[in-house]
């Protein structure tokens, strides 16, 4: 092999340069300059013969254009598509260049250039654009589109487990996306959309935004609660507040939710491939909680009849099919079990029961409130015993800690609310939810250090309801055990949690009017169903961001000896 | 599949005994996804070996470990050959598995048809011991399915597979489960007839009576077989404990007897003496201490390895237990066995919901034994409701748990087709029967015709579930012939069968495979 003379090459780079510039055009030239049927070997003796392609002398090899590098990798069972897909990758790598035109040129996928990640050089297309057309609700050729779009030959296509050709089966969500919410398309994957420019706005509108309105909804409610409970008499706060913060809410619920209707009446695929997600599939809960906290934060002009309770029964009912849907699936195998998918953002699929038993009784209802605390009680020791444990198997879980883990907070601070509501007292069991909840916040508070360089996304708000949740509670338990300690410490709850939504609301307001990528595009649910040919066999040197040339010598020599 | 080498070639003028002939389609679609199935012929095979029975010859590239085939065509063959030699002679291929065969040892190297020098180096074997019964990392490579009740291709029997054994051989102790879902059912019936929210229906108290004798009956007919077991043939008896899934079934012969006492027709008698309480917990209080330790104590028994369903058993006898002393009156001890099964029933609850990759016995799909997720909450939830006076907050909680697993299975039900019938299953009964009695308890407290009509309708559905066993057994029995067939788990060899290393890892899985497998899933 040539090992040697692309070290040279590589090492001839001069350090001071820009890098990354000049080893994006190295893997440019390892990409495009091959010879001549180089990755289609479909036996043994035109492997031999491809090795020998390779040049000889390394002294007639530089980083100049005028060489060509030829590497060559051992045959792969399935040659039968190389040609097919090396189409394919290139067209993904180099969206500007026309796919048909490709064909006969460029014979290698050997690597996918990040060029498509950039996302810079895409030309304007003119017509109307039938890339998205497969996840439109009325294409009338949905499945022809998927199929086509990764030109795949459909008898390769892997089955699923029941679901629908088009979607892809969870594992590929796992393999395809990386990232604490599993957002970010990893470098060897293609995604199914255009990646260069941005899609029809409901396709990038992720479920994830109604956490906006969970965000405002809580603030509401905390507001509420702060302006009519006796241990926070004295700050005379007015309950115009309340009414200010109810009535945005209200409003941005009703604006989300239509959008949301929207996407799913004109992109159901985009709906479902969310629904399968195996984090987003969590925010399905969001809505319905919302919508909870709007009627808990309930302004005390507004008059709503609850008929009884039977408006109850209504609002609980999607949140009970949902759960028995998704514990379903945790208990029941398959590859949605819980070792395999538990992340902090389950614990959405856990709130609702509390925040619901907390609405019910405050209604005044008695055994329904029991019923979604006991389920949510089960499922919530299921659930924080298996993220504690961190798993091995488990694939969804982040490495590092990331906002999403203050909704470790959310379930016991209002699980001790509904307690409370449900035995009438702050008792002995709401305070030990209570106590697990601050023990809780204060680990993470302390390492708060380890939430920083995050990048901005939606569902940041979804994570700021558990410090409102804790704030309310610890008034809550301010009015019970009345004294400066819990008085300050309920002010400071509550400071911490209006700042937090402050500047949530400073960050969205800058990405969408300054920055105007509030909405990127949703990499997530592009995913083709089925893996690239490259597969895993395909080291991953897309990040070009090697700091010393020890480090980029060692990731090319572990190209170069195909691992 | 080219490149690994696989021809199968089935002979078709010799009877083939269909079972094998599944079995080796088993083998073949094991691997569950269509990938692993190359890599699994990728391991070559040292072992071209035409035998007998299944006709299936099965040839493989060969290794440096070719070395004992011939060992192990004996080992496959040799219970053939004497097949056809003791016929019309005393049948002693059953000797090992008696109590007073007195030959135990040689008897069970003998099946394997080794020869003198092979059983001698067996005896100086690293292991030291040579019990007869097999270590229990042997049940986990050797069994398969979700009761690990089927023998994995390519393992042999000790015993013959190709004739029905003694009876008493065949007989499990699942049988046990008849008891506790007729017996189960003889306290819905009372509890149908006395409870207040279910009066208007008038059911007669002599369903009970009727039901409870009939549980009566059972419970004596079969512990009375299975002593006998006990008696002639120990050493089945001390495998089907060593059996990972089968030891929680130990169980049921005590919960068995807590039910019946519990379901006692008021006519016969309203108080029982308080000493039979501690009589019969004192077994199961010592089945515990050796089975929760096991789980504890780390060893090839630890819980992450053996969580199984079927764990609800070992657990559901302490609920059944506090109910039954807090209503003869005690209070202390049934408050003991209720938060001995609070704990243990929590540990449980999560390691089976977690479905965690270690654990082998935990089948991959839905099955009958998944019911018994309902049995633990809802009895915990009637004990707390008669250890407490009155059906509280507490167990409203865990009868409302209860109730979302029933429900959260009943949506599923269409997974639990095509799955072949067991005794076993009348295990799977009670846990309804469990959920009717507490509905019927808590609809006593709330009282509204949706509590009503749920408690009915509950009662409904154990009651026809039972039934429909019925039926099946029956027909089992009678038409079929096949309720008890070979129990095959108790027949493993102590030793896996003499392969070279890499044909083990191929059926078995090494620790890298398995890993590689996970990731490909």
């Amino acid at each position: 092999m040539d090992d040697r003379n692309v070290l040279r090459s590589l090492n001839q780079i001069n350090p001071e340069n820009d890098r990354i510039a000049e080893i994006h055009r190295l893997l440019e030239q390892l990409g495009s300059r091959i010879s001549h049927g180089f990755d289609l070997p479909t036996d043994g003796s035109e492997m031999t013969e491809l090795r020998d392609l390779s040049p000889q002398d390394p002294q007639t090899v530089g980083p100049h254009h005028d060489h060509s590098i030829s590497i060559s990798w051992p045959a792969t069972p399935t040659g039968l598509l190389v040609r097919e897909n090396a189409v394919r990758s290139y067209a993904v790598a180099q969206p500007d260049v026309k796919r048909d035109s490709v064909l006969p040129k460029f014979q290698s996928y050997s690597q996918p250039l990040p060029a498509a990640r950039a996302g810079l050089r895409a030309k304007p297309r003119l017509g109307k654009d039938t890339r998205f057309d497969s996840f439109k609700t009325w294409s009338g050729q949905a499945d022809n589109q998927i199929s086509d779009l990764p030109s795949l030959h459909p008898s390769l296509e892997p089955s699923g487990d029941g679901v629908e050709r088009a979607t892809p089966p969870v594992q590929r969500y796992f393999d395809a996306l990386e990232g604490p919410e599993l957002d970010i398309l990893r470098p060897t994957e293609a995604a199914v959309l255009p990646e260069d420019k941005p899609w029809p706005f409901l396709l990038r509108f992720p479920i994830s935004s109604f956490g906006i309105c969970m965000g405002m909804g809580s603030q509401a409610i905390l507001w509420k609660t702060l302006a009519a409970s006796p241990a926070t008499k004295f700050l005379r706060i007015s309950s115009l507040v309340n009414i200010l913060l109810w009535c945005t809410s209200l409003l941005l619920m009703i604006a989300i939710s239509v959008t949301y209707a929207l996407k799913a009446v004109f992109y159901l695929e985009a709906v479902r491939r969310e629904f399968y997600h195996p984090v987003r599939m969590n925010f399905f809960f969001a809505p319905w909680i919302a919508v909870l906290f709007l009627f808990l934060g309930l302004p005390e002009v507004v008059h709503v009849d609850f008929h009884g309770g039977a408006a109850w029964y209504c609002l609980m009912a999607p949140i009970l099919f949902l759960e028995l849907k998704i514990y379903g699936q945790w208990m029941s195998g398959g590859q949605r079990r819980l070792s395999r998918v538990a992340n902090p953002s389950n614990h959405l699929a856990i709130v609702g029961n509390f925040v619901g038993a907390l609405l019910g009784a405050s209604l005044g209802l008695k055994e329904g409130p029991i019923f979604f605390f006991a389920v949510g009680l089960a499922h919530y020791a299921v659930l924080f015993v298996t993220l504690y444990q961190r798993l091995p198997t488990n694939e969804t879980l982040p490495k590092e800690l990331h906002p999403v883990f203050f909704l470790f907070v959310a379930a016991p601070s209002v699980a001790s609310l509904a307690w409370a509501r449900i035995s009438g007292t702050f008792d002995y069991v709401s305070r030990i939810a209570y106590f697990i909840a601050l023990f809780l916040y204060a680990s993470l508070a302390v390492r708060v250090n380890f939430f920083r360089g995050f990048r901005f996304s939606m569902a940041w708000w979804a994570y700021t309801f558990p410090t409102t949740g804790a704030a309310i509670a610890t008034i809550r338990y301010a009015a019970e055990v009345e004294n400066p300690f819990t008085q300050s410490l309920s002010l400071l709850l509550s400071a911490v949690s209006a700042a937090l939504v402050a500047l949530v609301m400073v960050s969205t307001a800058i990405h969408a009017v300054v920055l105007r990528d509030l909405f990127p595009n949703d990499i997530s649910i592009a995913i083709a169903s089925a893996p690239p040919r490259q597969g895993k066999t395909f080291p991953d040197l897309s990040l070009p961001s090697f700091t010393t040339t020890q480090e980029k010598d060692e990731a090319i020599t572990t190209l170069l000896n195909g691992r | 599949m080219e490149s690994g080498g696989v021809i199968i070639s089935t002979k078709p003028n010799q009877p083939e005994p269909l079972t094998m002939g599944a079995q080796v389609k088993d083998r073949l679609e094991e691997p569950v996804a269509e990938k692993n199935q190359e890599r699994l012929f990728d391991y070559p095979d040292p072992t071209p070996h035409p035998h007998s029975p299944p006709h299936v010859t099965i040839s493989m590239p060969s290794t440096p470990t070719g070395l004992n085939a011939e060992a192990m065509r004996n080992g496959f063959f040799g219970g053939d050959e004497r097949l056809s030699a003791v016929h019309g002679f005393r049948d002693k291929r059953f000797d090992s598995f008696k109590t007073w065969s007195g030959r135990l040892e040689r008897q069970i190297s003998g099946f394997r048809g080794r020869t003198h020098d092979v059983e001698d180096e067996d005896r100086n074997s690293p292991k030291g011991e040579h019990t007869a019964a097999p270590p229990v990392a042997r049940y986990f490579d050797a069994l398969h399915g979700p009761e690990l009740d089927k023998l994995k291709p390519l393992e042999h029997s000790v015993l013959p597979e190709d004739k029905l054994w003694p009876f008493l051989l065949r007989f499990p102790i699942s049988s046990f489960g008849i008891c506790l879902g007729v017996s189960s059912q003889a306290i819905l019936w009372k509890t149908l007839a006395t409870s207040p929210p279910t009066m208007f229906l008038h059911v007669t108290q002599f369903v009970n009576f009727a039901l409870w004798c009939t549980a009566l009956a059972l419970t004596l007919c079969v512990s009375t077989t299975y002593a006998m077991k006990v008696v002639f043939y120990f050493e089945a008896v001390r495998r089907e404990y060593y059996h990972p899934v089968r030891v929680n079934f130990f169980f049921a012969p005590w919960i068995a007897c807590l039910f019946l006492c519990i379901g006692i027709p008021p006519s016969i008698t309203d108080k029982l003496p308080s000493e039979l309480w501690y009589v019969l917990m004192a077994p199961i209080f010592g089945l515990e201490l050796k089975i929760y330790g096991q789980w504890m104590s780390g060893g090839e028994r630890r819980l992450s390895k053996v969580a199984n369903p079927s764990n609800h058993l070992a657990i559901v006898g302490n609920f059944v237990g506090a109910l039954l002393g807090a209503s003869m009156g005690l209070k202390e001890g049934p408050i003991f066995f209720f938060s001995v099964g609070l704990a243990h029933y929590i540990v449980l609850f999560v390691t089976l919901y977690q479905r965690l990759p270690t654990n082998e016995t935990l089948p991959k799909e839905l099955h009958p034994v998944f019911f018994l997720f309902v049995a633990a909450p809802s009895v915990a939830g009637v004990a707390w409701a008669t250890i407490h006076g009155h059906f509280d907050t507490v167990s409203r909680i865990a009868y409302f748990i209860a109730m979302f697993l029933y429900a959260s299975l009943v949506v599923r039900i269409n997974f639990f087709r095509g799955v072949r019938f067991s005794l076993a299953w009348w295990a799977y009964t009670f846990p309804m029967t469990g959920a009717a009695i507490a509905t019927i308890e808590y609809s006593a407290v709330v009282k509204n015709p949706f509590t009503q009509v749920l408690s009915l309708g509950l009662s409904a559905i154990s009651t026809v579930t039972v039934t429909a066993l019925l039926v099946s057994t029956i027909i089992h029995a009678f038409v079929l012939g096949d309720l008890f067939p070979n129990d095959l788990s108790i027949a493993i060899a102590e030793k896996p069968p003499r392969l070279s290393k890499r044909r083990i890892n191929l059926i078995c899985g090494t620790p890298e495979r398995k890993k590689v497998d996970d990731d490909d899933e």
